[in-house]
């Protein structure tokens, strides 16, 4: 019975890595779209300066 | 401190400043150019291990698929290992008749090894058999270090590429590891360990009398076994499983001050040279070096701080009339679970740069510390395992602390963050916060839980019960592997909550760093202009080490005031 809760735990343990790794990679997402939204030079890749 | 530990530290100093530039520039050969030295020698073995796997070894992966990869390769050496643990009993090389592990245990032995973190709830030459060390944890040492320079690698091609979807190989970049950095070394400082007495025999061990016959006990078997493969690549590998449950406190896995040495620099050389490599692969040396200052900064700092601390004494002692001073007879300072070989400020030692690095092997006992000679492993365990931290993910985690630097210093000048010609936008950061918060969660979620539970109370009262939970939960949740072992920890809730912490700090750490580094890949490089903030200067050194010890000491500060501060102040 151990044998199989531990089994089921690691196997469901690297499942929700799995998981974790597409909501990283929704994250990641090359777009940029949230970034765009806000800074648009930012998304283009090109330096911005803030002045007070 | 003694002149001894002076020279100890200067020769430390002088080994790694020796190592490290050339192992870097051979790093950075190996995995960054077309041609590296010892070509004739590995391709052929490579080409073999590529052919019998199918791996193609020109095919590139994104980020993702090399993730997985990573994911895949540690649940079937996670599962491998398990079995072996679970049935070492009716395997061969088990003259002493080891049993097999109950299944908690299997669980956290498996996921400490694969992990790289080589916590050992066991001890290693009552329960361990001769072939579960040599098949089971000796490769998962191996290939555990090589698994963690593989991420380090990937996440520095992602800072250098651009407009790239792909990072490198996960398989290639492990096997390259493993037979080009890892196993090389570890053969070589395996002959020098055994010229120095280190066993390496399959001895079931030695019934020998006791040279006192008037106590109860009149015999004891002297121990046997292949250790010093073991030991060196527990070492090198930043793993720290010992095979000896007084790990290389013992005589025939550290016999001499020579090996004291060896073992200590063996522990940094490889995460120093990871970072030297860094240097070179982003074509601009300075950034490695200014890392390298930082970790060793830190480390540096934590070390004296756990010396002194231990060479000093405990003040209890002195004013319970104990001689604590140096002398042509002892060492002196706080010797209560010291090794007298080499010293208390010997313990301070080897202290600071196996929980600096995730190494975790121990030359005497954590528990036994002063309070503030505890809090300084504690601290840097909890700053990420980053002074220099294990092969490969000490980078790592540096790296992100860069990233976290560049932004904070963006917001602070009105500059757009930008690291190495890469902008920092919203998407690392989101994965840098992931990344950040996954170990104090581990680590605070089942220290709490720890406290509070009636059946996890095997910590002393007072303060000082506090410190163990935290240590050990700090050591599990950062891939370290040391313990303050006054505590047992061999039940059921810290066998499986230290299991789930390691995995949790090794993988939910990992992945977004693989994340970042797809992400950066696919950015374009842009020249640096008066707007761009120099990030090999030595104010964003400072920068750097100040965002690791705040962001660790708002983490951290409340528990360590709770326990070893208090502890401190309560002498």
């Amino acid at each position: 019975m151990g044998d199989v809760i531990f089994v089921v735990v690691l196997i469901g343990f690297f499942m929700l890595c799995a998981l974790y790794v597409t909501w990283c990679d929704r994250i990641a997402a090359p777009d940029g779209s949230t970034v765009a939204a806000v800074e648009p030079e930012m998304a283009r890749g090109e330096s911005i300066e803030v002045t007070a | 401190m003694s002149w001894q530990s002076i020279v100890q530290s200067l020769g430390l100093v002088a080994l790694l400043g020796v190592t490290v530039p050339p192992l870097g520039r051979y790093l950075a050969a190996v995995f960054g150019g077309d041609k590296a030295p010892g070509d004739r020698v590995f391709k052929p073995i490579e080409r073999f291990l590529y052919r019998a796997s199918g791996i193609d070894e020109r095919r590139e992966q994104e980020w993702r698929t090399y993730a997985m990869s990573l994911l895949a390769f540690s649940l079937a050496s996670v599962g491998a290992l398990y079995l072996i643990l679970r049935i070492q009993g009716g395997l061969p090389l088990n003259g002493s008749d080891r049993a097999g592990m109950h299944p908690a245990g299997a669980f956290n032995t498996a996921v400490s090894f694969v992990t790289n973190t080589n916590w050992q709830w066991y001890a290693g030459e009552v329960t361990v058999s001769n072939l579960t060390q040599m098949i089971g944890l000796t490769v998962q040492n191996v290939v555990s270090a090589a698994a963690g320079l593989a991420v380090a690698i990937a996440l520095i091609r992602g800072i250098t590429r651009a407009g790239s979807r792909t990072i490198g190989n996960f398989w290639t970049d492990l096997v390259r590891g493993v037979v080009r950095v890892i196993l090389p070394i570890a053969v070589i400082f395996a002959v020098v360990l055994i010229s120095q007495g280190v066993i390496q025999n399959f001895s079931n061990g030695h019934l020998v009398a006791t040279v006192d016959q008037t106590v109860s006990v009149k015999q004891q078997l002297i121990p046997g076994g292949p250790v010093a493969s073991q030991e060196a690549v527990k070492m090198l590998g930043t793993n720290g499983g010992g095979f000896f449950n007084a790990n290389s406190a013992h005589p025939f896995e550290n016999p001499n001050p020579l090996t004291n040495l060896l073992q200590i620099w063996a522990m940094l050389v490889l995460p120093f040279s990871v970072v030297a490599a860094f240097g070179r692969m982003t074509k601009d040396r300075r950034q490695g070096r200014l890392l390298i200052v930082v970790m060793a900064l830190i480390l540096a700092t934590f070390t004296a701080t756990a010396m002194f601390a231990e060479q000093n004494g405990n003040p209890r002692l002195t004013a319970a009339g104990v001689d604590q001073s140096m002398s042509v007879t002892q060492s002196g300072g706080n010797l209560e679970g010291k090794e007298v070989r080499f010293g208390a400020a010997g313990c301070g030692l080897f202290a600071g740069p196996t929980t600096g690095t995730s190494t975790g092997g121990i030359n005497c006992a954590h528990d036994s510390l002063t309070p503030l000679g505890g809090a300084a492993p504690t601290l840097q365990m909890m700053l990420g395992e980053v002074s220099p931290g294990g092969v490969g993910t000490g980078l790592m985690g540096m790296v992100i602390y860069a990233l976290l630097a560049v932004f904070i210093a963006g917001l602070m000048v009105g500059r757009t963050p930008e690291y190495l010609g890469k902008k920092i936008q919203a998407a690392e950061m989101k994965l840098i916060t992931l990344y950040i918060l996954a170990m104090p969660i581990a680590l605070l979620g089942f220290a709490a839980a720890s406290m509070v539970l009636r059946s996890a109370r095997t910590f002393q009262d007072g303060p000082h019960g506090l410190s163990e939970v935290l240590y050990n939960y700090a050591s599990a949740a950062n891939n370290n592997g040391s313990a303050f072992a006054g505590q047992g920890t061999a039940t059921d809730w810290y066998v499986t909550t230290q299991g789930v912490a390691m995995l949790v700090a090794r993988f939910f750490t990992i992945i977004p760093a693989l994340a970042i580094a797809g992400s950066l890949a696919r950015k374009p490089t842009v020249p640096s202009t008066s707007g761009t903030m120099p990030t090999h200067t030595a104010l964003f050194g400072g920068l750097v080490a100040g965002v690791a010890l705040i962001v660790a000491g708002l983490t951290f500060f409340p528990a360590l005031a709770l326990g070893p501060i208090l502890e401190h102040l309560s002498l």
